[in-house]
């Protein structure tokens, strides 16, 4: 055998020893957290707040379903921050007593703006990835308050991927499609983008958007119109699309999250939709794409 | 009465090796090898180290920053997957006809033609997602047909017409427009990478279809027939695997619903090494006498560890080649057998986990079956057999080439 053949011999050898070896570790860790995921019990709803509010946002519409679930098991409460630097701070506990905790996951920048809406949403995909390695979940809710609404649905667009997650239901409280324009000939880029992506949207989702009407026209901050734009993007493109008004006392913009029609939609849409206690949906096999769409 | 059949196979080779189209276009493969190993030594390397889903990125847990996406990798190894075809039919056009025609013929024309109509049916047949599927033996037969039309009117002026002349030119002209709508024309089936609908039926969970599967797989390529990426990836989307997957998530020591599959039987063992389970041929290789074969096994050894056969196949050739289509066939339904006799008495259980992109097939019992230890055994005797088929057919092949050197 000449030289040239035993180095190769050789070198094919090792490369083969060293990715077994390697490979063998990989595929045990990677295969019992996947093995967690898909046994997983939870489905955690995601809470998102909007501009210029912080993670105890949700406090009084926990603490008041909290109050009432009270025999059935309290929802454990996880809040998370994305601070500037993109790092992460937790707070509070996720507990697998209750199927359905709560998780916030709040934004340090969180200016209202389209730019700082792209940059929280792709954070909120990393956010995401956290959070499923550390409570192995698959299956989740989400409702997004305000600009929160718009962070989940550029999230859903452009950086959820199916193989990894499901959502189950997208409820969005006042939020903003075409930010401040009255008028649904008018759409912003933002409104555009998201129409034009809207393909990319998942086709079971389950979407709820639920406007505040003070006056006729507006929640006091957004206006009907805008919040009704939404249905630009999700109509024809998701399972099921419904479009909520709620008036009357508390059905301003900042307190439509502790509005008691709004916390019964909750209860009734995210908390026990019919397919509460259903299996899991099969995990898809895993693909080799990031699943960033952007 | 198996040395008989190897007498007749050896025979039929050398016939069909000294005719001269089959002679020019062998010596085109080897023309354009330097090309073939810079896209197969690529391709290795994005698949290994620079894809975000790189083997080696996965596994050693690093993150790439080279290629954020794989799409610009894809697109460099589609263009060296383009190239490579468009060089082989120039040249053997250029081989082709000049054995036909008179010295003082000028064969830039047609040899452009077939060059520009290769790359006009890449353009036409590239998927949305940057995946290409391109048949060798397709673009050989439209060259091979617009070669005999450009003989025809050379025949029938009588060779009296100019080189780039108004007959030729519009020659030219009807010849590209005729094959550019018969491309556009290709239906997707026939042009798409992956039919997993097709694989993930029913008919493909018994150890019968699979074997045919075996079979059938090398004389496509050996044909020049791009193989399904269902069939040679360890990133699988099958029915059969996502079945199999859930069972095992629901309990660990499930019996799996589908253990005879194309992931498991073909992927895993009939594929170790690509198409014909190459890896012995090209292990065989490497302790040739005759340094040109020798140096064909170093080049090759290494991507048919990660089963890429490309260098062999326009090396060696294995392309239009009986001598290498019988043992291909044997060891490719040596490999299923293993497989599939090995799940049938629950020595192995069958692969079962998705790997990252790039995981040789050698390994993929070891890493994603559960029984690891004895997969790896069946693997290794799945390489040992093909090494045994491959010899006695391998063997008069290399004593012809010593000859030579």
């Amino acid at each position: 055998m000449t030289k040239s053949a035993k180095f190769m011999l050789f070198l094919t050898v090792l490369v083969t020893v060293v990715m077994a070896l390697f490979g063998r570790v990989w595929m045990q860790s990677e295969h019992h957290n996947d093995r967690a995921i898909q046994r997983s019990r939870i489905e955690p709803v995601i809470f998102v707040p909007g501009s210029g509010a912080t993670v105890r946002r949700f406090d009084d519409l926990f603490a008041t379903i909290n109050a009432e679930d009270r025999d059935k098991g309290t929802h454990s409460v996880l809040k998370v921050q994305v601070n500037k630097d993109g790092s992460l701070t937790y707070s509070g506990h996720l507990s697998t007593d209750n199927r359905r905790p709560f998780i916030v996951v709040g934004f340090e920048r969180n200016q209202d703006n389209y730019p700082t809406i792209q940059a929280d949403s792709e954070a909120l995909s990393k956010v995401m990835t956290d959070l499923q390695s550390k409570y192995h979940f698959r299956t989740f809710s989400s409702v997004g308050h305000s600009n929160g609404g718009l962070i989940w649905t550029d999230y859903l667009e452009n950086y959820y991927n199916s193989s990894n997650f499901h959502i189950r239901t997208l409820m969005t409280l006042g939020t903003p499609y075409n930010f401040s324009e009255t008028s649904t000939t008018r759409q912003t880029t933002m409104l555009s983008d998201m129409i034009d992506n809207a393909d990319n949207l998942p086709s079971d989702l389950v979407v709820y958007s639920v406007a505040g009407s003070e006056d006729y026209t507006d929640d006091g901050t957004v206006p009907v119109q805008s919040v009704l734009s939404g249905k630009y993007i999700f109509q024809k493109n998701v399972a099921k699309y419904t479009q909520t008004t709620v008036s009357g006392d508390n059905a301003g913009h900042s307190k439509l999250p502790e509005n008691p029609e709004v916390i019964n939609l909750i209860r009734e849409l995210v908390l026990e939709n019919s397919n509460n206690g259903d299996r899991l949906a099969p995990k898809q096999a895993k693909n080799n794409s990031t699943g960033i769409k952007r | 009465m198996f040395a008989k059949i190897l007498v007749k196979v050896q025979k039929w080779d050398r016939a069909w090796v000294n005719l001269l189209p089959v002679k020019n276009l062998f010596s085109s493969f080897k023309l354009v090898l330097p090309l073939v190993i810079i896209d197969v030594y690529w391709r290795l390397i994005t698949r290994l180290f620079l894809d975000p889903g790189a083997l080696f990125a996965a596994i050693f847990h690093y993150k790439v920053h080279v290629f954020n996406s794989p799409q610009f990798s894809q697109g460099i190894t589609n263009i060296l997957d383009y190239l490579i075809v468009a060089f082989v039919v120039a040249l053997w056009t250029k081989k082709y006809l000049t054995a036909h025609l008179s010295a003082n013929r000028d064969t830039i024309l047609p040899v452009t033609v077939n060059f520009g109509l290769v790359l006009v049916q890449t353009f036409s047949t590239v998927s949305s997602q940057g995946q290409l599927t391109i048949h060798l033996g397709l673009s050989l037969l439209v060259a091979y047909l617009i070669n005999l039309s450009y003989l025809g009117l050379t025949k029938i002026s009588k060779n009296r017409l100019q080189d780039m002349g108004f007959a030729y030119l519009v020659w030219a002209a009807i010849i590209s427009v005729a094959v550019t709508v018969f491309y556009s024309f290709l239906p997707n089936l026939v042009t798409q990478g992956t039919y997993t609908t097709f694989f993930s039926s029913d008919f493909f969970a018994h150890f019968y279809s699979l074997a045919l599967v075996a079979v059938l797989a090398p004389i496509l390529m050996v044909l020049g027939i791009s193989i399904p990426l269902d069939l040679t990836t360890g990133v699988t989307d099958l029915a059969q695997f996502n079945t199999n997957l859930n069972a095992v998530y629901q309990s660990v020591m499930a019996t799996l619903p589908q253990p005879q599959n194309p992931y498991s039987v073909l992927t895993a063992a009939a594929l170790i090494g690509g198409v014909g389970a190459t890896l012995g041929l090209a292990l065989l290789l490497i302790f040739a006498k005759a340094k040109k074969t020798r140096r064909l096994g170093l080049w090759a050894l290494l991507p048919a560890l990660f089963d890429s056969n490309r260098i062999l196949a326009y090396g060696l050739p294995l392309f239009f080649r009986p001598l290498t289509l019988v043992p291909m066939i044997l060891s490719s339904l040596w490999g299923a057998t293993a497989a599939g006799l090995a799940i049938k008495l629950n020595f192995i259980r069958p692969v079962v986990f998705s790997t990252p992109n790039g995981t040789p097939h050698l390994l993929l019992g070891f890493l994603a079956s559960q029984t690891p230890w004895r997969s790896l055994i069946v693997s290794l005797l799945v390489v040992a057999g093909s090494i045994a088929i491959y010899w006695p057919f391998v063997k008069d092949m290399l004593v012809e080439e010593e000859e030579n050197d």
